[in-house]
């Protein structure tokens, strides 16, 4: 068994409150729970001044003033420094115009890295992977994604996840597959006979059989 | 630190935050006011705190600025 591997901690686990910490950021020193009332995605980039990241951290603030009218902040994080960090959002907005709103942590002590799961020592011991953390109003964690360094994310993605958690908390509802704001959503299944009964006897719901129903908002 | 300069005078945010501060509010409800996420405002009051320049009242749930706060805030 490779030894490196049992020095890491476990993946931090949806539906468990998110890991707290205090960190040095572009905006001065946060803690998690400054988050506490609105919605937070906390990302990881490997390293600033890099092409992948950076065209990454460009579609992020393409997205923040849509997900700060969902009640959602962004939170970026890689293992460089505070300066490193300025200077490269300053170089984004030099070369492309886009200006980074949102603050990033600086981790070079590996602090939330560690906490997070962030290092995949088979890709990088000293880098973090392309992670995502959505962590809700109350401080839950409520997904994870985790991307290679070779591979840019897809925001429309991040942005319809919150849509559907939203959505969820909102309507108590499931979301189907490649669902977008507007679709039909998953009506939960009845937990007993009696309720497939009722299920199948209620004619304001779609139905495919008693345990997969939708319906519109 | 996000609320000093490099030669110990306030920020014109954390200077807007203390003026903001002169009575006892909740947090909350400085976000449209000074157009500041909470989250920011948060780690601001903090930073003030461990200067001397806010003092948090009724058990946490509203924060005000202190004399010495406000002397700076108006320097």
């Amino acid at each position: 068994m490779d030894n490196v591997q049992n020095n890491y901690p476990r993946l931090p686990r949806i539906g468990e409150l998110a890991p707290e910490f205090e960190a040095p950021t572009t905006h001065g020193v946060i803690r998690l729970s400054d988050f506490r009332g609105t919605w937070l995605i906390l990302f990881s980039h490997p390293a600033d001044f890099t092409p992948v990241c950076t065209t990454e951290f460009m579609a992020f603030a393409e997205i923040h003033p849509k997900l700060r009218e969902m009640n959602c902040e962004l939170m970026g994080l890689s293992i460089d420094s505070v300066y490193s960090h300025i200077s490269w959002v300053r170089n984004i907005e030099e070369k492309t115009g886009v200006k980074i709103q949102f603050p990033v942590i600086a981790d070079l002590g590996f602090e939330v890295a560690t906490k997070y799961g962030m290092i995949m020592p088979g890709e990088s011991k000293t880098e973090t992977s392309r992670c995502v953390f959505v962590i809700d109003d109350k401080g839950v964690l409520r997904s994870m994604i985790y991307y290679p360094l070779t591979t840019g994310r897809n925001t429309d993605e991040i942005l319809r996840l919150i849509q559907a958690l939203q959505t969820h908390e909102k309507h108590k509802v499931a979301t189907p597959a490649n669902w977008r704001p507007g679709d039909k959503v998953i009506v939960p299944p009845p937990a007993t006979q009696d309720a497939a009964e009722e299920r199948m006897a209620d004619a304001s719901l779609e139905k495919i059989d008693w345990y997969f129903s939708k319906k519109s908002l | 630190m996000a609320c000093t300069k490099a030669d110990g005078s306030l920020t014109q945010m954390a200077k807007d935050l203390l003026l903001a501060l002169q009575n006892p509010v909740p947090l909350h409800t400085l976000c449209p006011t000074l157009q500041v996420p909470l989250y920011r405002i948060r780690s601001s009051v903090r930073e003030l705190q461990s200067l001397g320049f806010v003092k948090e009242v009724d058990d946490g749930n509203q924060y005000v600025a202190t004399p010495l706060g406000l002397e700076h805030a108006r320097k």
